[in-house]
């Protein structure tokens, strides 16, 4: 199975930011993990995804923030730092299983 | 002659004068507020503090705690910040001051040469303001390589952030998945993350990656702002793809939105050549073509 990295703003809310990887995941892919980089010097996220096969759709990740709760019938699948609202955030990514 | 010198003095004063009512009136460096505490007496405040663990020697090795340890990384992060605040906002508003008050100088002598009589003086107060300017000039290309330093802040600045991601994920571990030595470490990753020195490095790692990538032609997207309908449009369009069952049809779309095909030789190709369209459909001019093209051949209705 093959990767690929899609950059998100830092700016954009966690709302936003579910959004953009769910219309991912809705294309073949599954997420994998976030990486706060500095992309042309100014952070970002550098979101990594699997391929799926062509017409297979993913199952849909959430981030929520630590401390808020975990979505119903989910089990954590990576939990790291992300740029939400361009602060520096802890974050946990659950998904079905 | 004396009455030629009173004059230059008095033009000299003029061209002066504004300077030092900018210097008095502000009291703050150009383009920085002044801050509501004082950062050298806070740094000097938190390294006499004695009431937690800030020393490398009262932390016990040898049985690793995950409060003691976040003592001391919280403690020198801390310090790192305000040192780090202080240096930056210090030579950043060097050139700005150096700026203005050149500025102010030359506006004088240039006010003053036409206050005064006499061809002489004007032509020495023009000398003046002449090598102001040319200092000037020597100071921006010689110090501060003319506009350098705010590229130079920014990596820096951006450098520092990703630096502090792991030293925040490491803080919420166990001492023993997290001990102290690889907080050290990093806290010192990200003390360099904030020198000249590692801004100029992370610009050329940067060019690396961005060579690298382009050569192994790694996928790499750059996503915009989407909306629930975008989501709910890339499952149908992806639903499309796992229903295709006639090669030339996604040939045909895959034609019509740019892509070469003659290496697709099979219908798996076929579809992931297509899949890879919508995944890579990041603006929303991108994705209404895809769409577009996907309804004209009509794999989206099959």
């Amino acid at each position: 199975m093959s990767t690929y990295d899609a950059l998100i703003d830092g700016t954009d809310d966690l709302d936003q930011i579910n959004l953009q990887i769910h219309r991912q995941e809705k294309a073949a892919s599954q997420f994998l993990r976030s990486l706060v980089i500095p992309e042309n010097n100014v952070p970002t996220n550098q979101v990594t995804f699997d391929r799926l096969k062509a017409g297979t759709v993913g199952k849909l990740t959430t981030i929520v923030k630590d401390g808020d709760p975990q979505p119903p019938g989910t089990q954590k699948v990576w939990s790291g730092v992300m740029l939400v609202s361009n602060n520096q955030t802890a974050v946990t990514g659950y998904r079905a299983p | 002659m004396h009455a030629t010198r009173a004059l230059v003095r008095s033009a000299v004063l003029l061209a002066l004068t504004p300077l030092a009512l900018v210097a008095c009136a502000t009291g703050s460096k150009p383009g920085f507020p002044m801050q509501s505490v004082d950062d050298l007496k806070q740094i000097e405040e938190l390294e006499k503090r004695t009431d937690f663990i800030t020393k490398l020697t009262e932390y016990n090795f040898a049985s690793e705690n995950k409060s003691a340890r976040n003592q001391i990384i919280n403690h020198r992060l801390v310090l790192m910040d305000l040192q780090y605040n202080r240096w930056v906002s210090n030579f950043a508003s060097d050139k700005q001051t150096i700026d203005t008050v050149t500025d102010i100088i030359v506006l004088g002598l240039n006010l003053g040469a036409t206050a005064v009589g006499g061809a002489g003086t004007k032509t020495l107060l023009s000398a003046i303001s002449g090598g102001v300017v040319g200092s000037k000039l020597a100071i921006d290309k010689n110090v501060y390589y003319e506009k350098t330093v705010s590229a130079l802040v920014a990596a820096m600045n951006a450098q520092r952030k990703a630096a502090l991601v792991p030293i925040l994920e490491g803080m919420r571990k166990d001492a023993e998945e997290y001990p102290l030595g690889r907080g050290l470490a990093d806290l010192d990753s990200y003390y360099r993350a904030g020198t000249f020195l590692g801004a100029l490095q992370a610009i050329q790692a940067d060019a690396g990656v961005k060579e690298q990538q382009k050569n192994n032609e790694i996928l790499r997207l750059r996503l915009t702002r989407v909306t629930k309908a975008d989501v709910d449009e890339a499952e149908q369009l992806t639903k499309s793809i796992g229903d295709l069952n006639d090669e030339a049809k996604g040939k045909k779309a895959l034609n019509a939105l740019g892509v070469d095909t003659t290496a697709m030789d099979t219908l798996d190709k076929v579809k992931d050549g297509l899949q890879e369209e919508v995944r890579k459909a990041t603006t929303s001019a991108r994705r209404a073509e895809v769409k577009k093209v996907f309804t004209d051949e009509q794999i989206l209705n099959e």
